[in-house]
C-alpha cells in the first residue's frame, strides 16, 4: 500500500503517507501511525524506496519517501499476484452463488 | 535479493546506533509537528492538537524498540549486551573466575595436546602430490626390502605408477674445508623417489632419475635454516659429504620429511652417489631398504597388496625360508606401530576427557553455588519481562566467555606443551633422528574451538537451567530447603573419587620419586665415572671388517700415550643404554636340539669390545687374560665370560680353557665355529639397573666387527672439553673425515635407563597436582553452595548466639567427612597399584609412612583451605541480613 501511494502521489513523508492510506480506504483502515515507520524502514532496506530530508509544504523539515526503480518493478509484480488471487477468489465466490 | 540487501542495511545498522537513534527522533518530532500543525488548522486548540497526534501515532517506545529491531541484528545486540554484562559479574568474583579460567585450561589444554598428536600420527597428509595414492610397502608386516627383491617388484608390478627405495644412513659432513667432520642423518634413495613422490623443490631442484651416480645433495627445510643459515645461494654449494664433494642442488619443501615418518633426515641424496655405501653397515647379500610408491589411479592398496604378494611368492629364498605376504600402508603414517599408536593415544584421550568432564562437573557445581546469590537479579529481571530463555542465554553466555578464556589460554598451553614434546623426540640422543612434525594446523584450533563451545554447554547448561526454574513468587518469599537426597548422594560421591585419585596418583608419584632415588644408590657393576663416550661410525669411510679393526687399534695407541688417560676401549654396546645383542651359546658336549625345542632356548646378551674394556670401565677380571694381540679375525674365536654364564654352562668350575659355539638354527650345519674362554669377569648391570643377573659374554670387536662403535676414555681428572679436544686430535690423526658425535660421559648415558621412571613419577605427580586443583574447586563450590543452602538456619543460629567455631564445624563437617573417606580409599587402591607397578619397574619402593602423612597432610590442607573461603563468609555474614534472605 505504501509503494502504491508513492507511486500514484509521488514522493511524500511519513505522515502524509499515512494520511493518504486513511483517505483512500475511505477511513476503513485506522492504523496506529507510528507503526508506519518500522515499515518504512524495511522498505528502505529492501531498496524499494529511497529517503531524503527536505521541506514540506508548510515548511517544515520532514524526510521524504520515493520509489526506486525496483520498487516500481516490484509494486507492479504483486499487482499481478494480488489480481490473480482476486480473480481466484472470485471464481470461487461466483460458484457459491450460481448454487444458492 | 532483497533478502541480501536487508542483511547489509541491518550488518551497517550496527554501527553509527547514535546518530541514526537522533534521526529517528528528528523524523518523530516532524511528524508530531506536522499533524499537530493539521489539527489546529482543524479547529483544536495547542492541548488537544497534541492529544490527538499521540494516540493516533501509537505507543511510542513500542515503536522505537520495533524501529531499532527492524534497524540492527537484535541478536548480535544481545549478545553483546551479554558479554559487557557478563565481563562485569566476572570481573566481580575474580578470584572465582581467574580458578575456573585455570582449570578448564588445563582441561581443554590437555585435550588439545592428546588431539594434536594424534591429528600428527593419524590425520594429517603428507606433503606429496595426492597423498592418498602414496604407499609404503614391506614384507611381511615390516621388514625390510631386500634390493633385489625390490628390482623385482619394480619390473613386475602391474598396480603401482611407480615404485622407490630409501634407507637411512650415516653420513660424515663437512660443510666447508676446514670445518671439522661432523656427524649427520642422511636418506639415500632411488633416484626416482622424488618424482615417485611428485614433490617440487622449494628452491633449486630435486633429485632425478638421471641422478644415478650423482654428487648431488637435497637439503632439508630444517637442515637449510639450522646448517646453512637460510642462505638464498644455496643451490650450486658444494658440501663434502664422506670426504667427498658433493653439490647443494636444492631444498625440500617445509615437513616433507613427515613422509618418511618416524625418519626425519636432514639429506637426500641418490644412493649410488660417490663415497656412499648404499644400504650401508648391511653385507652385500643383505641390502634392503624401505618401499614407498603411488598407486596407479583407480588401484586400491588391497589390490597392490595382492599384487606384490604374488610378486613376492615368486622370488627366491634362502632354504627353508617360507613365502613372504607383502604388506601396504598408507604414507606419512607409523606403520609398524599403527595399532599400538592407535591404542595409546585413544586411552590418552579417554583419560583426557574425564578430566575435563570432571572439571566441568566441579565448575558446575560452583556456578550454582554462585548463582543461588544471584536470585533476586533474576527474579527480578523475569518480573520485568524476560523469558525463561532470554535468562538462560544470558547465563550460557557467561560460561561461553569463561570457557573461551580457558580455551585460549589451553591453547597457549598446548602449543606450548606440543613444540617441547616435538623437540624432546627430535633432540634425544637416539641412535637415528625421529621426528613425526608434531605442530599446530587448522584441524587443531578448530577442534579447540568445538572443545570450549562443548565445555561451556556441559559446564553451564544444568545451572543456567536451574537458576532460571525459580518461580517467581518463591524468589521474594523464604528459601526452599534444599532439593534431594540423591542430589547430596551425587555430590558426596563425585568428591570422594576425587579426593582417592588425587591421593592414587600423589602416592604413585611419591613412590616412584622414592623408587628413583633408590636406584641411583644400586651398584651398577661398573664404574662410570670419570669416563668420557663418544660414538663412531667408521661405515662413512668403508672401514670393513678387515680394515676397521686395524683404525681402532691406531687410535687406542695414540690415545694410551696422551698424558692423563688412563685407558681406553672401543665396544659396540654401551652398558645400560638399553639396546643389547644377544646370542644362543652351547657349550662343549651339548648335542644340537630339535626345533620344536628352539623356542625355549636361552639367549646369551653379548657385546663387540676391545682391549682394556674391563680396565676402562672397572670391571674386575676374576680368571683368565683380557683379549689382546692374538685374537684377531681368521685366528681362533675366543671369549671373555660373565660369572654367571660360567656358573650356568659350567658350575663350580673355572670356565677358562673351556670350549662354546653359537647355535645356528639351521638344520644343516647346527654350530658355528669352537669359541675358546680365555678369561671370566666379575657380573655387573648390562641392560637395566634393575635387572636380574644375566649371563653374558664379551667378544673381541676384530671377531665380532659393526662399524658402529662408542669409544671410552678413562682420564685422570680433567674436564670433558680437554679430553675431547684429545680425542679428536687423535682421531684426526688417523683419518680426518671420520666425524665423532654423540660426546657424553659414561654416567650421563648409564641415566638413560631411568628415563621410564622419571617419566612415570613425573607424570603421576603433575597428574595429582591437577587433581588436587579439582579438589580444591570442588570441595569450594559444595560447601559455597551448602551455605547458600543454610543461610537462615545459620543466621539463626548466630542470632542464638552460637559460636563461629561451631558454625564453621556445621558447614565443613559433611565435606571434611568426604574427603577422608576419599582418602582412605585411595590409599588403599594406591597400596594395590604399586605392587602392580612393581612388575613394570622393578625394585619400587612400597608407600612409607612418613609419604603417606605427608600426603594426608597435604590433602586435608586443601580441604581446609578451600571449605575455609565460603564458611568464614557464613560466619561474617550479618545474622539479620540471613534472616531477611
Amino acid at each position: 500500500m505504501v509503494l502504491r501511494t508513492l507511486d500514484a502521489i509521488g514522493p511524500l513523508h511519513g505522515y502524509g503517507i499515512a494520511r493518504r492510506i486513511e483517505q483512500i480506504s475511505g477511513q476503513q483502515i485506522l492504523l496506529n501511525y507510528g507503526t508506519l515507520y518500522p515499515a518504512l524502514l524495511k522498505l528502505e532496506q529492501e531498496r524499494f524506496i529511497a529517503a531524503e530530508w527536505g521541506t514540506s509544504d508548510n515548511n517544515r523539515r520532514a524526510k521524504f519517501y520515493r520509489l526506486t526503480a525496483a520498487g516500481a518493478k516490484h509494486l507492479a509484480k504483486e499487482n499481478c499476484e494480488w489480481e490473480r488471487a482476486g480473480d481466484i477468489l472470485n471464481r470461487f465466490l461466483n460458484v457459491k452463488g450460481a448454487n444458492g | 535479493m532483497r533478502r541480501l540487501h536487508t542483511l547489509v542495511a541491518r550488518l551497517a545498522g550496527l554501527f553509527g546506533k547514535s546518530r541514526r537513534d537522533s534521526e529517528l527522533e528528528d523524523e518523530i518530532a516532524s511528524h508530531f509537528r506536522m499533524h499537530i500543525d493539521d489539527n489546529v488548522r482543524a479547529g483544536m486548540n495547542e492541548a488537544e492538537a497534541r492529544r490527538s497526534a499521540t494516540i493516533a501515532f501509537g505507543g511510542i517506545d513500542v515503536i522505537r524498540e520495533s524501529y531499532r529491531d527492524q534497524r540492527g541484528f537484535p541478536i548480535v545486540e544481545t549478545f553483546v549486551r551479554d558479554v559487557r554484562f557478563g565481563c562485569r559479574m566476572l570481573l566481580k568474583s575474580w578470584g572465582l573466575t581467574a580458578t575456573a579460567i585455570l582449570a578448564l585450561a588445563i582441561g581443554i589444554g590437555a585435550n588439545i595436546v592428546i588431539f594434536g598428536v594424534a591429528n600428527a600420527l593419524f590425520l594429517r597428509q603428507p606433503p606429496v602430490r595426492e597423498p592418498s595414492r602414496v604407499v609404503r610397502s614391506y614384507e611381511n608386516r615390516y621388514t625390510n626390502i631386500p634390493w633385489r627383491h625390490y628390482e623385482a617388484y619394480k619390473q613386475q608390478n602391474e598396480t603401482l605408477e611407480s615404485l622407490a627405495l630409501f634407507q637411512m644412513a650415516s653420513i660424515s659432513l663437512r660443510l666447508n674445508a676446514d670445518a671439522e667432520p661432523e656427524h649427520a642423518f642422511a636418506m639415500t634413495m632411488s633416484p626416482n623417489c622424488f618424482e615417485t613422490l611428485g614433490v617440487n623443490a622449494a628452491k633449486g631442484r630435486t633429485i632425478v632419475s638421471s641422478d644415478e651416480r650423482a654428487a648431488v645433495v637435497v637439503l632439508s627445510d630444517a637442515a637449510w635454516r639450522r646448517r646453512f643459515g637460510s642462505d638464498a645461494g644455496i643451490a650450486g654449494r658444494d658440501i663434502r659429504i664422506n670426504g667427498q664433494l658433493y653439490t647443494v642442488i636444492g631444498v625440500a619443501p617445509p615437513a616433507f620429511e613427515t613422509t618418511f615418518a618416524p625418519f626425519a633426515p636432514e639429506f637426500w641424496l641418490p644412493w649410488n652417489g660417490p663415497g656412499l655405501n648404499p644400504f650401508q653397515g648391511q653385507s652385500n647379500s643383505n641390502r634392503s631398504g624401505h618401499m614407498i610408491g603411488r598407486l596407479k589411479p583407480g588401484i586400491s592398496r588391497a589390490q597392490a597388496q595382492a599384487d606384490l604378494s604374488r610378486i613376492s611368492d615368486s622370488l627366491e629364498r634362502p632354504s627353508g625360508a617360507a613365502a613372504v605376504p607383502v604388506s601396504v600402508y598408507p604414507a606419512g603414517t607409523l606403520a609398524e606401530v599403527e595399532n599400538f599408536a592407535k591404542l595409546f593415544v585413544t586411552l590418552l584421550f579417554v583419560l583426557t576427557g574425564l578430566l575435563l568432564l570432571i572439571t566441568c562437573i566441579n565448575l558446575a557445581t560452583l556456578l550454582l553455588a554462585r548463582g543461588s546469590s544471584r536470585t533476586q537479579e533474576v527474579a527480578t529481571r523475569m518480573a520485568l519481562g524476560a523469558g525463561r530463555f532470554r535468562l538462560v542465554a544470558q547465563l550460557l553466555t557467561e560460561s561461553l566467555m569463561l570457557s573461551c578464556a580457558g580455551a585460549v589460554a589451553g591453547l597457549a598451553l598446548a602449543l606450548v606443551a606440543l613444540r617441547t614434546i616435538e623437540s624432546t623426540i627430535t633432540f634425544s640422543n637416539l641412535p637415528i633422528p625421529i621426528g613425526f612434525g608434531i605442530a599446530a594446523d587448522w584441524r587443531v584450533a578448530a577442534f579447540s574451538i568445538g572443545v570450549a563451545m562443548l565445555t561451556a554447554l556441559l559446564f553451564g547448561l544444568a545451572p543456567a537451567l536451574r537458576i532460571s526454574r525459580l518461580e517467581l513468587a518463591d524468589s521474594f518469599k523464604e528459601r526452599s530447603s534444599s532439593g534431594g537426597r540423591d542430589k547430596s548422594r551425587l555430590r558426596a560421591s563425585l568428591l570422594i573419587a576425587q579426593v582417592a585419585m588425587s591421593v592414587l596418583l600423589l602416592s604413585v608419584g611419591a613412590a616412584l620419586l622414592a623408587s628413583l632415588f633408590n636406584a641411583r644408590t644400586l651398584d651398577h657393576g661398573f664404574n662410570p665415572n670419570g669416563v668420557l663416550t663418544a660414538s663412531l661410525d667408521l661405515s662413512v669411510r668403508n672401514y670393513d671388517a678387515r680394515r676397521g679393526p686395524q683404525f681402532v687399534e691406531s687410535i687406542l695407541e695414540r690415545l694410551r700415550t696422551q698424558p692423563g688417560v688412563r685407558s681406553a676401549t672401543v665396544a659396540r654396546l654401551v652398558p645400560l643404554m638399553i639396546s643389547n645383542t644377544t646370542a644362543t651359546l652351547m657349550k662343549d658336549g651339548q648335542p644340537a636340539p630339535p626345533p620344536n625345542q628352539w623356542r625355549q632356548l636361552e639367549h646369551v646378551y653379548t657385546n663387540g669390545i676391545s682391549r682394556g674394556h674391563f680396565q676402562t670401565l672397572g670391571i674386575p677380571l676374576i680368571a683368565g687374560r683380557d683379549f689382546d694381540a692374538r685374537d684377531q679375525a681368521g685366528k681362533t674365536q675366543v671369549a671373555i665370560v660373565n660369572e654367571t654364564l660360567a656358573r650356568r654352562m659350567w658350575p663350580g668350575e673355572n670356565p677358562v680353557g673351556k670350549r662354546m659355539h653359537l647355535f645356528t638354527f639351521n638344520n644343516a650345519s647346527p654350530f658355528g665355529p669352537w669359541i675358546d674362554v680365555v678369561g671370566m669377569a666379575k657380573d655387573s648391570k648390562y641392560v637395566t639397573l634393575t635387572e636380574e643377573p644375566k649371563a653374558f659374554a664379551y667378544f673381541p670387536l676384530a671377531q665380532d666387527y659393526t662399524s658402529e662403535m662408542t669409544l671410552f676414555v678413562k682420564t685422570e681428572g680433567g674436564d670433558l672439553q680437554s679430553t675431547q679436544r684429545l680425542v679428536r686430535r687423535a682421531l684426526q690423526s688417523v683419518d680426518a673425515e671420520v666425524p665423532l658425535y654423540g660426546v657424553s660421559t659414561l654416567a650421563v648415558d648409564t641415566a638413560l635407563s631411568l628415563l621410564p621412571l622419571k617419566l612415570a613419577a613425573s607424570v603421576s605427580v603433575a597428574l595429582g597436582a591437577v587433581a588436587l586443583m579439582l579438589v580444591m574447586i570442588g570441595i569450594f563450590g559444595v560447601v559455597a553452595y551448602l551455605v547458600r543452602q543454610r543461610t537462615r538456619e545459620i543466621g539463626i543460629r548466630m542470632a542464638l548466639g552460637a559460636q563461629p567455631a561451631s558454625i564453621f564445624r556445621t558447614v565443613t563437617a559433611e565435606p571434611i567427612r568426604w574427603t577422608l573417606i576419599g582418602f582412605a580409599i585411595g590409599t588403599i587402591v594406591s597400596a594395590f597399584v604399586t605392587r602392580a607397578l612393581e612388575i613394570v619397574f622393578r625394585g619400587i619402593a612400597g608407600i612409607d609412612p612418613l609419604g603417606l602423612a605427608a600426603i594426608a597432610g597435604l590433602v586435608l590442607l586443601t580441604a581446609f583451605a578451600a571449605a575455609y573461603v565460603p564458611a568464614r563468609r557464613a560466619i561474617q555474614a550479618n545474622p539479620a541480613a540471613s534472616l531477611q534472605n
